[in-house]
């Protein structure tokens, strides 16, 4: 596991995860949003979880996409209420379900 | 040119050369566009000639893949009269002979082939008068088409001599395949195949390439057996011609006897070669796929051709016709009575998950601060688990939502499951904030 250990903070909303990690990796590779940085689209909705380019930073590294929070960040989605994200780094992880004989579908609300 | 030492480096250049390919032959493999017939004969030609013979004198165009297996079924059966043929089988055989008439004509000449039609119109009057005491045209002529297809079919197999696919596939990719092999070195040789054959093969023959054959077998009927593939599979042979065009692109030479298959592949679906006879079939008119590539129609056929032939398929899961067409004749008795597991798992999602669930015998397992995990036991299955949550902001109405997500068999706490939906421990799992 890339990231283990189980004191590490986690925020949910709906169907994202961040859990936070200790530090950015040297490798990884930034990724450019204009305006705000996005996590994930609905699929039918397309309602967004999103923060501020402003407080966030993209990043992918080893297949994860990774976000840069600086202080005042807010994660916000139309129908969920929004979060304030302390700073730090943080692994961001997409809800999936289960499909028999099958890798995990990812979900989106 | 030819090289004089083993490349054993990719250069920048063929790097970029790879990524074009990659994209231009993944795209040839799923093309949906009618068939280039002249180019399709030009490559037919050319693969004729890379192995010293000429091309075949008798040209057929067929509308499907299943419709080529079929007429080279026929070929190759003794079958005499085309009662027994279903409908759509038939309709292959006609389509063969009527194709044929004219190129025989040709062939042998017009005064030979007026002997032909007098002597088989003969025959049919003979019959029918035999049968009706009167003169009927209408049935006269209705015999006589009959005897003609007869005719033209064993004309067919007396002439089409052997398949020639073992000369002009098999062994000539055996010599490009040594041309390569002396010229690049095997870590080059390695990457190529990882970085250009893999990937292709994977969306194209493995995702609808393998399920056509699947389906072919599965409707033969009738002319069910051995089923032996003597073809070309035109372009859903991309990822395998992408590999030897990609070292001819990039400057290895000996590879040029394979330009005729490439060009096939370019310009037609699937094609079978006899000595002086050859099939050549239609590219599909449509292909739909999900976002993993998976065959997957929610409106109609995922893959269908011009003879109204090809595959049902959720997700990559080819299902009966009615699991797409008719989702409102699905019920929970149906579904249970559904033999086979994988079109049951279908019929499941197509009915609703939590559907299903409300119909069935379900389990409490285990609820917690993360919701209740139900168990549902199947016959022949795994069972259904479902962690059932709720929403932690409310609606506008301020109803909380509450929503079903499938989880593994073996989960057994709600927390369990819910932090597997996020791929972590349920230790891992204890958001601070949640919404």
């Amino acid at each position: 596991m890339k990231f283990q250990g189980t004191k590490r903070q986690t925020y949910r909303q709906g169907d994202v995860l961040l859990q936070k990690i200790d530090s950015l990796p040297k490798s990884a590779r930034p990724v450019e949003w204009e305006e705000k940085v996005i996590l994930a689209y609905g699929e039918v909705t397309g309602h967004a979880h999103a923060i501020s380019t402003q407080y966030a930073k993209m990043y992918t590294w080893k297949g994860d996409r990774l976000l840069e929070i600086q202080p005042g960040a807010l994660l916000v989605h139309e129908e969920h209420a929004t979060i304030k994200l302390p700073e730090g780094v943080y692994r961001v992880i997409q809800q999936r379900e289960y499909v028999p004989e099958a890798p995990p579908r990812d979900v989106a609300d | 040119m030819l090289l004089t030492e083993t490349l054993d480096d990719l250069t920048y250049e063929h790097l970029r050369v790879l990524e074009e390919s990659r994209i231009y032959w993944r795209n040839v493999g799923l093309s949906t566009a009618q068939a280039d017939q002249s180019g399709s004969l030009a490559g037919l030609k050319s693969a004729y000639e890379a192995v010293g013979l000429a091309t075949p004198t008798f040209i057929i165009w067929l509308k499907s893949p299943r419709a080529g297996a079929t007429a080279a079924r026929l070929l190759n059966s003794d079958l005499d009269w085309p009662a027994s043929l279903e409908a759509s089988q038939r309709a292959v055989w006609d389509d063969v002979w009527k194709q044929s008439v004219r190129q025989i004509e040709r062939h042998i000449g017009p005064q030979r082939w007026a002997e032909v039609r007098k002597a088989l119109r003969k025959e049919a009057e003979q019959k029918m008068l035999d049968k009706n005491a009167i003169y009927i045209e209408k049935e006269v002529k209705q015999e006589f088409g009959e005897r003609m297809g007869i005719w033209v079919w064993k004309y067919l197999r007396k002439t089409a001599g052997v398949s020639k696919f073992e000369r002009i596939r098999t062994q000539v990719e055996q010599i490009a395949q040594e041309k390569v092999q002396q010229q690049v070195s095997h870590n080059v040789r390695e990457e190529i195949f990882a970085e250009l054959v893999t990937p292709i093969r994977q969306q194209v023959w493995a995702t609808v390439g393998e399920p056509l054959r699947q389906m072919i077998m599965a409707n033969n009927g009738v002319l069910a057996g051995r089923q032996t593939w003597e073809c070309g599979f035109g372009h859903l042979d991309s990822s395998w011609i992408a590999f030897y065009n990609y070292f001819r692109a990039i400057g290895i030479d000996g590879i040029e006897p394979l330009d005729g298959i490439k060009k096939l592949t370019e310009s037609c679906g699937w094609w079978w070669p006899y000595a002086n006879l050859a099939f050549i079939t239609e590219r599909p008119l449509e292909l739909y796929r999900d976002n993993r590539g998976n065959l997957h129609s929610e409106k109609g056929m995922a893959i269908r051709y011009a003879d109204g032939w090809g595959i049902y398929a959720w997700h990559g899961i080819m299902v009966p016709e009615y699991v797409i067409s008719l989702p409102e004749g699905i019920s929970f008795e149906l579904i249970n009575q559904e033999p086979n597991a994988e079109v049951r798992r279908v019929l499941i999602e197509r009915f609703g998950l939590d559907n299903y669930l409300k119909n069935g015998n379900v389990i409490k397992v285990h609820a917690d601060s993360c919701g209740t995990l139900y168990r549902m036991n199947l016959k022949g299955d795994e069972p259904i688990l479902v962690v059932r949550v709720v929403n932690s902001t409310a609606e506008p109405d301020g109803v909380f939502k509450e929503y079903f997500l499938r989880v593994p068999p073996n989960m057994v706490r709600a927390r369990q499951a819910v932090a597997w939906t996020f791929g972590l421990t349920e230790e891992e799992y204890s958001p601070i904030a949640e919404t």
